[in-house]
């Protein structure tokens, strides 16, 4: 396969969103087994203030217009494709949040690529790259290679460690102002609503998170005091923000945000897989449950059996105490 | 105003690992003869979607699935929540199909059945979790598509709609028709009535002509090949606390998770 690889990012406030240095980690490793460049495509009102170079990229091309300060998948699209059809290349990587889950099939069509989701490893290879994938709720992973090139691949955020820095590599970005006057865009934004917990949820140390074995919304109010004595964050299952006791920012899982905290404390969480897919990064998971059979207990490193309204609190109270707060 | 949903069969997501096997050959991942067979769990919430709207505002609403023959029975048995009829393309058995191969088909049983003025499909397959197919079937029909959707609203010809973003939500205006995938948050999955099932027995479940559809062969539909499965390897060795009461294990869970540094 022939072509430089090829990453996408978004670009706010002349800033890099934290995955792109993660896939540009992952397109050096695959350029530099195929001994092919490594090009950063970025798309927003501005080009990234920061040079891509020192984080992997060969080359750097920002599409820039004000129309692109927010994603909508057709400009994205009328600008990213005729880029993409110059640049002829192997492999595109695109992280897999919620604009590349968008973004992802249609833009393989227009480039008459084959498509990859929710990548978690990438085998590097001079002849032909593989991707690996979690599938049936991450009780097994499928290796994956593509009949059709190039192959758009969404590559799962924090999977993905940095490319080595390279101080002495200078990339600096070709401004590219695409052609968008006569796009139409058939999507019309008209609200956003940010809820604050999604993005904390990520970035947290520290994970208190409940399920359905809380029966309601009102025990969260004891899971936000376990978060507060161990500066953690609040995640729930998906039953629990199915149920609506608190936000679809909150949920852990494959369909929710895939985390990988220091701790995670799990109460009255089965453990299903397609949750367990969005936790089993923790360093140390610890399940109170009030089935000793129950699936989480498989993955858990501590696990303390019974009614997690008698033992979380004895428990928050001791953390308190050992915590000096 | 019509509605298709389009509609997979899966292996229950929520079977054990235990349940599971990669077959001697490493090409596929089989479930064992316990495991039931259910729609995918977000196309669930997906049909909620659209019986909402039809009692709403009156739409028919038609079920649309590819695969084999005995999807048929599949089809009649997910009629009975209140689905007005429903369409197979048939493959046949054994057939594998990737993303590409069957938002390929998936589009010609659209084409056949249709025209529709939306389309909806489940977020991701329980099964491969992908998420391809809704949006590749909305470029195969020239449609504009929005993934990941938690709400539809829908004002005459236009439709309001919140998506998942990153950060929170995204409201979306678009024109129908379109295509939309959805997500369980806010629609719970809704079941079989016994009026509802008794009347699917009288409701039409179309068997399609996939002959021009499948003209070149399902594999030169694909553009993904599937090199080899192997089960993720999850099994760590827990420490149970054990105390003489609930309050106790609370407190030595605490002691014993400061003492090796972890909070």
């Amino acid at each position: 396969v022939e072509g430089p690889i090829v990453v996408c990012g978004g670009v706010a406030h002349a800033t890099v969103p934290a995955t792109l240095p993660e896939l540009l980690g992952a397109g050096r490793r695959l350029a530099d087994a195929a001994g092919v460049p490594l090009v950063a495509v970025t798309l927003g009102a501005q080009a990234p203030a920061a040079d891509l170079g020192p984080a992997g990229a060969d080359r750097v091309v920002a599409l820039v217009h004000p129309n692109l300060g927010t994603y909508v998948q057709d400009l994205a699209l009328a600008a990213l494709t005729p880029l993409l059809r110059d640049l002829a290349p192997a492999v595109v990587l695109l992280a897999h949040d919620f604009t590349g889950r968008d973004l992802v099939a249609p833009l393989a069509w227009a480039l008459g690529a084959s498509a990859i989701t929710d990548v978690t490893a990438l085998e590097p290879d001079p002849a032909a790259p593989r991707f690996v994938r979690p599938v049936q709720g991450g009780i097994a992973r499928a290796t994956l290679a593509p009949r059709v090139w190039p192959v758009v691949v969404t590559v799962r955020p924090k999977s993905q460690p940095p490319a080595e820095p390279a101080p002495g590599r200078s990339a600096p970005a070709e401004v590219v102002t695409p052609a968008l006057d006569g796009v139409g865009p058939r999507t019309r934004v008209v609200e956003t609503r940010r809820e604050q917990t999604a993005k904390r949820l990520e970035d947290a140390d520290v994970v208190v998170a409940g399920g359905r074995g809380l029966g309601g919304p009102e025990a969260f109010a004891l899971l936000d005091e376990a978060a507060a004595v161990l500066d953690g964050v609040v995640g729930a299952s998906r039953v629990a923000v199915d149920s609506g006791w608190v936000p679809s920012s909150y949920q852990v899982g494959l369909t929710g945000k895939i985390v990988s905290p220091r701790l995670y404390l799990a109460v009255g969480i089965s453990g299903a897989m397609q949750h367990m897919a969005g936790c089993a990064g923790a360093k140390t998971l610890v399940a109170i449950n009030r089935d000793p059979e129950a699936p989480i207990l498989q993955y858990a490193h501590y696990a303390a059996i019974g009614d997690f309204r008698r033992i979380l609190p004895a428990f928050i109270a001791r953390a308190r105490e050992l915590r000096g707060r | 105003v019509r509605i298709a949903v389009c509609v997979k069969r899966v292996p229950d997501p929520e079977a054990p690992a235990s349940n599971f096997r990669v077959a001697d050959d490493g090409r596929a991942l089989l479930p064992g003869r316990g495991v039931e067979w259910l729609m995918s769990t977000y196309d669930e919430s997906a049909v909620e979607a659209a019986l909402q709207l039809k009692d709403a505002t009156g739409a028919e609403v038609t079920l649309v699935s590819v695969g084999p023959p005995d999807l048929e029975e599949f089809l009649r048995e997910s009629l009975g929540t209140g689905a007005d009829r429903a369409a197979l393309l048939p493959v046949p058995p054994g057939t594998v199909l990737d993303a590409f191969a069957t938002a390929h088909l998936l589009a010609a049983a659209l084409r056949q059945t249709g025209p529709y003025d939306l389309v909806l499909c489940g977020r991701q397959a329980s099964d491969t979790d992908a998420g391809l197919v809704g949006g590749l079937v909305a470029a195969a029909l020239g449609l504009p598509s929005v993934a990941v959707v938690q709400h539809i609203a829908w004002a005459g010809e236009r439709l309001t709609v919140e998506r998942t973003v990153d950060d929170g939500i995204e409201v979306l205006e678009l024109a129908l028709p379109a295509l939309l995938t959805i997500s369980s948050e806010r629609y719970p999955i809704r079941y079989a009535t016994l009026p509802n099932i008794l009347a699917a027995q009288t409701k039409e479940v179309v068997v399609l002509d996939a002959s021009e559809a499948l003209a070149a062969g399902a594999d030169a539909l694909r553009r993904v090949e599937v090199l080899g499965y192997a089960m993720a390897e999850t099994r760590v060795e827990c420490e149970v606390i054990t105390a003489d009461s609930e309050e106790e294990a609370g407190r030595r869970l605490a002691e014993v998770l400061h003492a090796r540094g972890i909070i």
